[in-house]
């Protein structure tokens, strides 16, 4: 009896959709959707996505009416080679830049390196010892200033990937609510929006200050190597890593539960209301049901668009700031495995506490970077089990 | 709470910072061992500064008794009194004429009724149903010591 209502419920929209876009019944799914697309506003969304991907390397993002056409005409709406053009260009400014720090780094720990073997030789390896601390403090610095900008990344990408979601998610539920998915819409809009402003806030006002404090704590820990303070960097980088990792399971169970309840209900309810279009109204029945299928079809078509280019931003915005962290380990690595020779104490294990530190940093973006792209891709397919 | 947290650490780095000095100066010797045993004490006072302020303020100020951080608002027997009241008010309600009522818990095991009443309602009948109601629903010996009966009219 409930269903009942709900399907009367969803065949009257389906019946406003089609007495708003024309009785659509024999024009094919192509002059609908031209329709549709004209009616739907995403002339914000698009500009939000383009505000967001524009970096020093923009990249740009197909709307979602290009994305559309490209689709009904089977053309491959994105073309990846202008992405990995851009990528290999950032990377090499990427490359430029941190080589930069590294100069600096190499300097320093050749200083420390020379002062290390007068400390030997010398009558007075007090003063000497001083000198090459003081250096070290100074090479400690240069490398925390680097991780804290590479902190900021992380942050800055975060904060974008939350204002992206939100632009995104009303056109996404509207179509949603169009295609039928009455119940997915109801569920979705205040889930995704929970779900996004918990891992953003926890992201960023918990697990990267966490880890902030963790890395300092250990960068001293090398610095001041007579009074350490290891297991306390070991407490907070194990404080932020818990609050991911449970973060992380929290929002996969709510997500696979809810999506597979609402998909089932949205389908239970598109049929029914099918049926019942097509077999109590009398005379039109049969053809409202079908110009309702069709008007259906082609906002679900859309959503899926609209989608597609969040998802596409989703990445575009996620990898040059991950490419640049990468850059980042990667000449940290290669700088510890260079001054090892030098035999500096102390020099080599901060240069690979760093390294660690921005690979702890690579797995925090990239962990909240796939819940936000796990959000899209559910909430698409989840809502795709209503139209048959 | 990380600004907290942040203070604590610096602390805790400017103390490590002194004491790796004070390793660096001092000539070797008996008094080295001494100064780094007590450079150890005060890091670990430091170290366990917040854990033990938590512990005598909660000590101190607020006695840990089971579940007061849950219970917010009227305690359990408050509660079912007070549904107990409106179950009494909504059986006398139910007698013709009563338009409205109110009970009122008094000292001991007394209640005041107060009813709002149509015109010519017998009082002795309202009387009656709201001692068997208030019986019923909140005890034996629970008896209406007054009854207060008005028959405003409300339009």
């Amino acid at each position: 009896m409930k269903t009942m209502r709900l399907g009367l419920g969803a065949a009257t929209i389906g019946l406003f959709l089609c007495l708003r876009t024309g009785l659509a019944k024999a024009q094919g799914v192509g002059p609908t959707i031209r329709n549709q697309l004209q009616t739907l506003n995403d002339h914000g969304l698009n500009q939000a996505l383009n505000q967001l991907v524009a970096g020093p390397h923009p990249v740009q993002l197909p709307s979602v009416g290009q994305v559309v056409n490209d689709l009904i005409q089977r053309k491959n709406p994105f073309d990846p080679n202008a992405l990995l053009q851009a990528l290999e260009r950032a990377a090499l400014g990427d490359f430029n830049q941190m080589a930069r720090v590294l100069g600096i780094l190499f300097i320093l720990a050749v200083l420390a390196a020379l002062l290390e073997r007068l400390a030997e030789t010398s009558d007075i390896p007090e003063v000497v010892r001083i000198a090459r601390w003081v250096v070290l403090s100074a090479f400690i610095t240069v490398g925390l200033r680097s991780f804290t900008s590479a902190v900021h990344l992380v942050h800055h990408m975060v904060s974008s990937l939350v204002g992206l979601m939100e632009s995104m998610i009303p056109t996404v539920i509207v179509l949603m609510a169009g295609s039928g998915a009455l119940t997915s819409a109801g569920i979705f809009h205040p889930l995704m929006l929970a779900t996004i402003n918990l891992t953003a806030v926890l992201t960023k006002n918990w697990v990267l200050p966490a880890m902030m404090l963790a890395t300092v704590v250990e960068l001293v820990s090398h610095w001041l190597p007579r009074f350490s303070l290891n297991s306390l960097a070991a407490l907070f980088r194990q404080i932020g890593l818990t609050l991911l990792g449970g973060l992380m399971t929290v929002f996969l169970g709510v997500m696979a539960v809810e999506g597979a309840a609402a998909s089932v209900a949205d389908g239970v309810l598109l049929r029914s209301s099918k049926f019942v279009m097509g077999s109590f109204v009398p005379v039109i029945g049969k053809a409202v049901s079908d110009a309702m299928e069709a008007v259906l079809g082609s906002s679900m078509l859309l959503k899926n668009a609209v989608s597609l280019v969040g998802a596409l931003a989703i990445i575009v915005l996620v990898v040059f700031p991950l490419l640049k962290l990468m850059v980042m380990m990667f000449l940290y690595r290669v700088a510890a495995a260079a001054t090892e020779p030098l035999a500096v104490e102390g020099m080599v294990k901060s240069l690979n506490a760093m390294a660690t530190a921005i690979g702890w940093l690579v797995a925090i973006a990239g962990a909240v970077a796939l819940m936000f792209f796990l959000i899209v891709t559910v909430v698409l397919s989840a809502s795709n089990g209503a139209v048959p | 709470m990380w600004a907290m947290v942040g203070g604590w650490v610096r602390t805790l780095i400017v103390i490590v910072l002194i004491g790796n000095l004070v390793d660096i100066v001092m000539p070797k010797g008996d008094l080295r061992r001494y100064a780094g045993l007590v450079v150890g004490l005060v890091i670990l006072a430091v170290m366990i500064r917040p854990l033990s302020s938590a512990v005598g303020y909660v000590n101190r100020d607020h006695p840990v008794s089971a579940f007061s951080w849950v219970s917010r608002g009227p305690s359990l027997t408050g509660a079912i009194a007070s549904e107990e009241r409106h179950q009494a008010e909504a059986m006398v309600q139910t007698v013709p004429g009563v338009r409205a009522c109110a009970i009122r818990s008094l000292s001991g095991s007394s209640v005041r009724v107060l009813v709002n009443v149509a015109p010519r309602t017998s009082r002795k009948l309202v009387r009656t149903m709201a001692q068997q109601a208030v019986s019923l629903t909140m005890g034996r010996g629970v008896r209406v010591a007054q009854l207060q009966m008005l028959s405003a009219k409300t339009s």
